[in-house]
């Protein structure tokens, strides 16, 4: 599959029908200048398609608001992957809208630590009938770190015999740590399924202690729980991107 | 909340001839209501100080209804959830006094008003099922009574307005205390006008193992009812309250903004059951919350079917160590219906618990939304919570919406929230059409099953209402 690469000019990108590719859109790193970066772009994904979006906020970029539209046109299939790792005052904004008989599946991971904030938000929006969508968001906080995480399915009257869930795992790592989730839901059809799911997470005294009867540290057992949530996340894609993705948690793991 | 029985009856006819008006007949039957002529509409400082005169109220409660006066003219409408910018509140009569005095014997109660609750059936409940009745008709309560096997063992199940005479300490302990005026503008247009409502006081140690009950009756057109309902459950105590409310449909508004605070005291455990059915012109603005302290144990459990809009979210704020709570709710949206409800826990303590399982349907246009807030404070070490909610949208007109705020602050928290959203399955339908049942029938059955966890909770005879509340709101929703 081909790669197209989004740069930090680009406001508007349209994905001719029948495209195969991967979608690479990462966030601009500091710079001695730039303060904060704010992205808006809208992506049209034609029909047809079959597309892995790649978002990535690297421990390094600037903090940014980042704003998405994301249209993908009838019968495409696309699965998106999203990870923030970078520092404080980030916030995202995704809207997402389904076309005909398209099937979206949206993935994100985020890894926050010390001071760091997050807010983001994520709109999927269902319009035309026989759309299939599944998204799902884990949160890793550590330290003082705080995120806000409101991800919504909008299914609008015509789209009927759609079907869509959320989930939304957050794993707290330290007792300062806090989190919001809202999964919500807005239907105005009646033949769909719909659901959603949030859950918290947490390493149990018990699963610690059994961990290190293996001979592994706390420390160790730990990284091994984030590393067994973000294998679910990178399943899929490439082994660079998956090596990209395992070393940003390798470098956040060390941050305080 | 009680069934006619001769309506029952009636609603055994064939139901192909029924019509959507037939239930709302059950509750638009109203009677003259002469005592409104000497009523005023809309509020001010002079209305507040004349309900707290007449009322013979002590010095701190009219100053705590002008503060909260004060409040409701300085508080903004709510910016989030149902458009309330329809409602003239200039256009509500906050006041009416239908009768003079207080019966403690149906007799007693003026035959009109006593004959809007034959028809509701409550004297008969009271007989048959009940520890202890309350009715309030406009905004005073015009019938209270309790068993004496209760009211020996110290229970005190009063009319506010009167425990505000007889149990001043208590009451000025407690009221506005866990839903302050602050709250929003509806709390503290609550605190400026409340009338009436309840009183309960059950000693340490008690256990009243029949329900008890309070019917409230908006009669009168452009009403607005706010009767506030204060429980006091001591420690290790036990009970079972249940409101049920009405009112007729005129084509003008009314508003209901009343006010349930409930203390439950340590290991005490209290359950609050309500079904309200107001008529469907009335604004169902309603404030409810429990305290709840160190093993104690509340339940919430409601059934909203009436009203044009219902923003309702009961709270339980856990305080002592190893407090529980569980909500449990059913919304009927049917046309023109916006029902906002949810529920709201607020864990602050260690070991605490919450449940809240929400059921809703939505129907020939009605809108059901579930809003809920669960947070877990630092504090509450060890919370565990689980929420699920379940929406029906029985057709292409009707919408449902899921709002459910999580706020995690400790990482020992164990928090499950899961809601779905879909139709009325066809081969269920099918199956039931192929025994002989009617499509609306069968429709009605399968919803029954659908808030059954819900409806289970509550005493057989309410349990049976609900259900066939839930298949008259049902009737004509097929072909």
């Amino acid at each position: 599959m081909k790669e197209i690469i989004i740069t930090n000019r680009q406001k508007k990108i349209i994905i001719p029908d029948g495209t195969e590719a991967f979608i690479i859109d990462k966030s601009p790193v500091k710079s001695s200048t730039a303060k904060k970066a704010e992205k808006n772009i809208q992506i049209i994904i034609g029909r047809n398609c079959q597309i892995k979006y790649i978002f990535l906020a690297s421990i390094n970029a600037l903090p940014a608001s980042q704003n998405r539209e994301l249209i993908i046109g009838d019968k495409s299939q696309v699965v998106s992957y999203r990870a923030y790792f970078n520092s404080s005052d980030n916030d995202s904004k995704f809207v997402n809208r389904l076309g005909k008989g398209a099937d979206f599946e949206s993935r994100v991971l985020f890894y926050f630590s010390g001071k760091e904030a997050f807010v983001a938000s994520d709109d999927y929006i269902f319009t035309k009938p026989g759309t299939r969508g599944r998204f799902s968001v884990i949160g890793l906080l550590n330290a003082e770190a705080i995120a806000k995480y409101y991800s919504n399915i909008i299914i609008d009257p015509l789209a009927q015999q759609t079907d869509s869930r959320i989930d939304m795992k957050l794993y707290l790592m330290s007792r300062t740590a806090k989190g919001v989730m809202l999964p919500g839901l807005k239907i105005d059809a009646n033949e769909v399924k719909a659901g959603h799911g949030a859950s918290t997470f947490q390493l149990s005294p018990e699963d610690i202690f059994y961990l290190q009867s293996r001979g592994l540290t706390e420390k160790q057992a730990r990284e091994l729980i984030i590393n067994s949530l973000t294998a679910r996340f990178t399943e899929g894609l490439p082994a660079k991107f998956k090596k990209e993705i395992a070393a940003e948690i390798k470098k956040k793991n060390r941050t305080k | 909340m009680r069934m006619p029985r001769e309506a029952l009856k009636k609603k055994n006819l064939p139901k192909k001839k029924a019509t959507a008006s037939s239930h709302d007949s059950l509750w638009d039957s109203y009677n003259q209501s002469e005592y409104m002529s000497g009523t005023k509409v809309g509020l001010d400082e002079k209305l507040v100080r004349f309900i707290s005169q007449e009322k013979q109220e002590p010095e701190w409660m009219l100053q705590k209804r002008l503060a909260s006066l004060k409040l409701y003219q300085e508080m903004p409408l709510p910016t989030w959830g149902p458009d309330l910018s329809r409602l003239d509140l200039g256009k509500i009569t906050y006041y009416a006094r239908a009768t003079d005095k207080q019966s403690q014997t149906w007799d007693d109660v003026p035959a009109d008003i006593k004959e809007t609750f034959d028809k509701l059936g409550i004297p008969q409940a009271e007989q048959e099922v009940l520890a202890g009745v309350g009715a309030q008709y406009e905004s005073t309560v015009i019938y209270h009574s309790l068993k004496e096997q209760f009211r020996s063992q110290g229970v005190v199940f009063e009319d506010l307005d009167v425990a505000l005479q007889t149990h001043e300490e208590l009451v000025k302990k407690h009221f506005m205390r866990a839903v302050p005026p602050t709250l929003h503008k509806f709390a503290a247009l609550h605190g400026a006008v409340w009338s009436g409502g309840t009183f309960l006081y059950i000693p340490k140690g008690v256990k009243v193992d029949l329900p008890l009950q309070a019917y409230f009756r908006m009669n009168a057109k452009g009403m607005g009812q706010f009767e506030h309902t204060l429980i006091i459950v001591e420690e290790e105590a036990q009970a079972h309250y249940i409101e049920g409310c009405s009112a007729p449909r005129y084509g003008v508004d009314s508003l209901h903004a009343g006010c349930v605070e409930v203390y439950v005291a340590k290991k005490a455990r209290f359950r609050y059951s309500s079904v309200e059915s107001w008529s469907k012109d009335a604004y169902n603005l309603n404030t409810k919350r429990a305290l709840v302290q160190e093993g104690a144990h509340m339940e919430w459990v409601g059934g909203n079917f009436g009203s044009n809009v219902t923003m309702l979210y009961p709270c339980s704020v856990l305080l002592g160590e190893g407090a529980s709570a569980d909500h449990l709710g059913v919304a009927f949206a049917n046309h023109g219906q916006i029902q906002d409800t949810g529920a709201k826990v607020i864990h602050l303590a260690p070991k605490t618990t919450s449940n809240i399982v929400m059921k809703s349907i939505s129907k020939d246009g009605g809108r059901a939304v579930y809003r809920g807030l669960v947070e877990i404070s630092a504090a509450a070490e060890d919370a565990v919570s689980n929420i699920k909610c379940d929406a029906l949208i029985l057709d292409p007109r009707s919408a449902s919406d899921t709002i459910p705020m999580i706020k995690i602050n400790n990482p020992t928290a164990v928090l499950a929230h899961e809601a779905t959203a879909g139709k009325l399955n066809d081969d269920d339908i099918f199956y039931l059409r192929s025994r002989g049942l009617s499509e609306s029938e069968a429709s009605a059955m399968i919803v029954n099953g659908f808030i059954n966890p819900i409806v289970k909770e509550l005493p057989l005879e309410y349990a049976v209402e609900m259900n066939r509340m839930v298949e008259l709101e049902m009737e004509n929703s097929v072909g």
